[in-house]
């Protein structure tokens, strides 16, 4: 579609609206190319004005001589034209904002990852450390405790590389039946020696009458491995206690799995900050990202997790599954 | 003839495995006494009177600035050295620099190390803090 930019530049350049009855006769424009051209003879042109520059304009025009704009249209235009100037300007502004909170939160991610493993990195630096001074005095204690430091340290490692992999994609849970009370069952089990070396009693205390359920019982194991982690290191190392329990909701329809430690308890002010990604209570232990999973893979299977804390006294992250996978 | 007698460091950081690489560093040399949490710092600085404190930054409850703070605000503890194990570059884990510590608290930290601690690293730090002894 042609349009004439030399009233078009015009309008811009001086930033004034334009109304001409005859383009070819207007000594502003009549001996122009396009003008002539076109045979162009009304014309609106108004700017559309930001709060600090003409970002674009509107532009109207007419071949046939009879049909004359007034002085009212060209009212108008303006009056539109002005409208669409802030509406666009506003637009660029809303997308500017998002692409810097975009690059902000990337940056904060980077920042965030790269911290956790640093720890994890001092921490196999370590156990290297004290495992070559072990082999060059020949003793068997520091030979044992460098190689434990490193190999706890790699796992640590793992851990974390699985939870990025886990938050950084959607998933479609990969539904399957199973004991509703096993996969509970598996990551307390596995847990076990872990919280008595630390002096803490972590039970499981099971509804044994919740039978079976459709989920994906990989997932939701990371989901509880993640829990029930954070529920041991809260927990005092004297007198600490996790309690690991199921039972089916009242209507019938879900079921939950509750974790619940008797720790030092949540902030009312970081409350809704859990499940952020790389938020994290635990010093340099925290990698920040196991409750963004486990919020996650909730999600995921169309359930919620429940948080309820008191500082000073405890807390308890109830997990709510649907017994059967939704339908699509 | 006398041997000389050995100086304490008091290593602070909540993860075992930090406090375990430190000590196996430092241990042939230096007395090693450790402390898990801000709090046991303090109290351990406080009973034992080291001749230097390795403070880690970002640990839950009260980080190493916190303890920091207290540390310089007690007239017994204030003339201790303090270096601070960090897992940011240049700064110290929570945003503040060196400098800017100073800025804020009126004392900068004696020096600084980045994590994962470079052992050879961390020795000369230790000796330089100590006066070379």
């Amino acid at each position: 579609m042609q349009i004439s930019r030399t009233i078009l530049d015009y309008a811009t350049r001086q930033g004034r609206a334009v109304l001409t009855s005859d383009a070819t006769t207007d000594d502003r424009f009549g001996a122009a190319h396009s003008v002539i051209i076109q045979e162009i003879r009304g014309a609106m042109c108004v700017p559309l004005r930001g709060r600090e520059e003409i970002i674009g304009a509107i532009y109207v025009d007419s071949k046939i001589l009879s049909h004359k704009f007034s002085i009212d249209d060209l009212k108008l235009l303006f009056a539109v034209g002005a409208q669409i100037g802030i509406a666009v300007e506003n637009t660029r502004l809303y997308d500017a904002n998002l692409r810097a909170e975009r690059l902000a939160a990337v940056g904060q991610a980077v920042a965030g990852l790269g911290h956790c493993i640093k720890n994890i990195l001092n921490g196999m630096e370590g156990g290297a450390f004290i495992l070559q001074k072990g082999i060059d005095k020949r003793e068997d204690l520091s030979i044992r405790k460098g190689w434990d430091i490193l190999s706890r340290n790699s796992s640590r490692l793992k851990g974390l590389v699985l939870d990025m992999l886990a938050y950084s994609k959607p998933r479609e849970p990969v539904y399957e039946t199973v004991e509703a009370n096993s996969v509970a069952a598996e990551v307390t089990e596995l847990l076990q020696e872990r919280a008595k070396n630390e002096g803490k009693l972590l039970q499981f205390l099971p509804d044994e009458e919740l039978g079976e359920v459709e989920i994906d019982a990989k997932a939701i194991y990371r989901c509880l491995l993640n829990l029930v982690t954070n529920a041991i290191d809260a927990c005092p190392e004297k007198g600490g206690e996790v309690q690991v329990r199921t039972h089916r909701a009242v209507d019938g329809n879900r079921f939950e799995i509750r974790v619940a430690d008797n720790g030092c308890g949540i902030a009312e002010e970081d409350l809704d900050k859990l499940g952020r990604a790389f938020f994290s209570t635990k010093g340099s232990k925290g990698t920040g990202l196991g409750l963004s999973v486990s919020y996650k893979i909730v999600s995921e299977h169309k359930g919620e997790v429940l948080v309820d804390s008191k500082q000073g006294q405890g807390t308890t992250f109830t997990v709510v599954l649907p017994v059967r996978r939704p339908s699509q | 003839m006398e041997e000389a007698v050995r100086k304490r460091i008091l290593v602070t950081d909540d993860e075992e495995d930090a406090r375990e690489f430190v000590r196996a560093v430092l241990e042939d040399d230096f007395d090693i006494i450790t402390a898990s949490n801000g709090e046991e710092c303090l109290d351990l600085a406080r009973r034992e009177s080291p001749d230097l404190i390795l403070l880690d930054v970002q640990m839950p409850v009260m980080g190493g600035i916190d303890v920091f703070v207290e540390l310089k605000k007690d007239d017994r503890l204030h003339a201790i050295p303090v270096i601070m194990l960090t897992g940011v570059r240049e700064r110290t884990g929570v945003g503040l620099s060196k400098e800017e510590m100073g800025d804020c608290f009126g004392e900068e930290p004696d020096d600084y190390l980045e994590k994962p601690i470079e052992p050879s690293s961390l020795y000369d730090v230790v000796c330089r803090c100590l006066g070379g002894q």
